[in-house]
């Protein structure tokens, strides 16, 4: 479904991604671990249009996106829920969700129906629906972020940091949801994450990054059966 | 003394809404790009000239139509301003870039208008004229037609923003960036629509102050820099405080001539705007707390 062939992504001079490949098939959920720094976002970004490549390519379902305008990356059925939430804090929840169906043309009825989709993944966002989004918690922002997304009916799915600086009751409430969107929903998920044990307990295959480079692939079971995976990232 | 104030206060907030229209049209290219339009005042002045000097005078239309093919006119000229000046310089590596590019802009319309129109000043004879008598209260048609207008522009300002999808992008442009991208908002068209409207604004200022002022190069100044004081009065950035800063500075210089002679009229807003910086650097948006 999604091909990533090959990439080196500069920021500047710095080169940040040398050569990255990933492949990702229809309703897989693919885990991305890594340190801080190993260029984890910066793929995803890329990916999104947000940065560009200067060597490789990437295709979804068959197509080049790597020359697509950032902008019209949704409409291809690709969301990114970015790191660090980036709501719009001065709309409500119920604007935010609307902007999220943005790149789609609903009508009020498709509207209103995407939206009872949200308040029944998260409960708490019907609550909050008249709320400014910058005024609410951590955890009702990410709750908000991912529904956001879920909002133009993508068909993959990216998460960068779900869990990051959250409590760990709404950690384990993020990864339900996340494994709810892929089951229930049947969308493809990338999910990035520092939280590896997590990532890639929910995950089908997992990518290990460090510096840039991929530097493992496999089934997530083996994985977690990796002594250097063990060591390096599950802090056994 | 009643009537000579209530006279007073009608042609304050008539002014008012002058200066809270210009404080509006620069907010909004502020929010959106977080730069001036150091031609702000310019764009003023060039409706005005469009509108007068080529419509009404030259080609010799109803102001009416004028005033719709001005508005047609000078949002094609903010596009092209957009497009040419603020979307390739926002991103360069300081804001500098852009300030120049706007500066330079405003002593290119200038100098583009009086080569064009020439350098004597113009009038629309007969454009808005007549009074209105209530017992002893005179009202100026110009006074109510500002009012009015001034009132309809923000009134379709706010819808535009809160209802339509294209205002709820721009908003979204002017709160996150990034994140209005990933929505699949394109943030440069977006921009661009926002310069244009603000051009619109400008020229409906432009026209308004037609029978105010005659029209000359320099008409704007004055208004232009009050407009800066308007928005730095109700908080940078902060539309209704814009609008509420504007109407402020407007009465308050008009009630000010019943104490101090009238020639000093204009250094009232001034120095309400240094005392609200000395003060309360966040203006009127400072009043405003939001619950966390």
């Amino acid at each position: 479904m999604l091909k990533v062939n090959n990439i080196d992504v500069y920021y500047d001079k710095v080169q940040a991604l040398f050569g990255v490949s990933i492949e990702v098939h229809q309703n897989e959920v693919i885990s991305i671990i890594g340190s801080n720094g190993a260029g984890k976002s910066t793929l995803m970004k890329t990916i999104m249009g947000l940065n560009n490549a200067k060597k490789g390519t990437i295709e979804f379902e068959g197509e080049r996106i790597d020359t697509v305008k950032a902008h019209s990356i949704v409409g291809k059925g690709i969301v990114y829920v970015p790191e660090g939430r980036e709501i719009f804090p001065d709309m409500s929840v119920i604007e935010n969700l609307e902007m999220g169906a943005f790149s789609k043309n609903y009508t009020k009825e498709q509207m209103n129906q995407k939206m009872q989709e949200a308040y029944d993944l998260f409960p708490r966002l019907y609550e909050r629906r008249n709320q400014l989004a910058g005024t609410m918690s951590g955890g009702e922002q990410q709750m908000l972020a991912i529904s956001r997304g879920l909002m133009s009916d993508p068909k993959l799915i990216m998460f960068d940091e779900p869990s990051l600086g959250l409590a760990p009751v709404l950690v384990d409430e993020m990864f339900e949801a996340i494994v709810r969107i892929n089951k229930e929903k049947k969308k493809t998920v990338i999910i990035v994450e520092q939280n590896a044990f997590m990532a890639i307990s929910i995950s089908d295959r997992c990518y290990v990054l460090r510096n840039g480079l991929v530097t493992m692939e496999g089934e997530s079971k083996e994985l977690l059966g990796n002594d250097e995976v063990n060591k390096s990232y599950l802090g056994g | 003394m009643a009537s000579q104030i209530i006279q007073l206060i009608i042609n304050g907030v008539a002014m008012g809404f002058i200066y809270a229209l210009v404080s509006m049209e620069y907010t909004i290219i502020y929010n959106s790009t977080g730069l001036l339009n150091f031609s702000h005042d310019k764009f003023i002045t060039l409706g005005a000239y469009i509108f007068a000097g080529t419509f009404v005078l030259g080609i010799g239309v109803n102001p009416i139509v004028g005033v719709l093919a001005t508005i047609i006119t000078m949002f094609l000229f903010g596009v092209i301003v957009a497009v040419g000046i603020f979307n390739p310089l926002r991103n360069m590596p300081s804001r500098l870039f852009a300030i120049m590019g706007t500066i330079a802009l405003g002593r290119i319309i200038s100098e583009a208008i009086r080569l064009i129109y020439g350098a004597t000043a113009k009038t629309v004879p007969g454009f808005i004229t007549g009074v209105y008598r209530i017992g002893s209260i005179v009202i100026s048609k110009a006074t109510l037609v500002i009012i009015g207008v001034s009132i309809l522009v923000v009134v379709i300002l706010q819808i535009y923003m809160m209802k339509t999808k294209a205002g709820k992008a721009m908003r979204c442009v002017n709160q996150n960036k990034t994140a209005a991208t990933l929505m699949g908002i394109n943030v440069s068209r977006s921009i661009m629509i926002t310069i244009a409207i603000s051009a619109v604004i400008c020229t409906i200022i432009g026209v308004l102050v037609v029978p105010l002022y005659s029209i000359n190069v320099s008409m704007s100044n004055t208004i232009g820099l009050k407009g800066y004081a308007a928005g730095i009065i109700g908080g940078f950035g902060y539309l209704p405080g814009a609008i509420i800063g504007g109407l402020l500075i407007g009465v308050i210089e008009n009630l000010s001539t019943v104490v101090i002679a009238p020639v000093y009229k204009d250094c009232v807003s001034y120095i309400i705007m240094i005392i609200v910086i000395l003060i309360q650097p966040r203006g009127l948006r400072a009043l405003i707390r939001r619950k966390k």
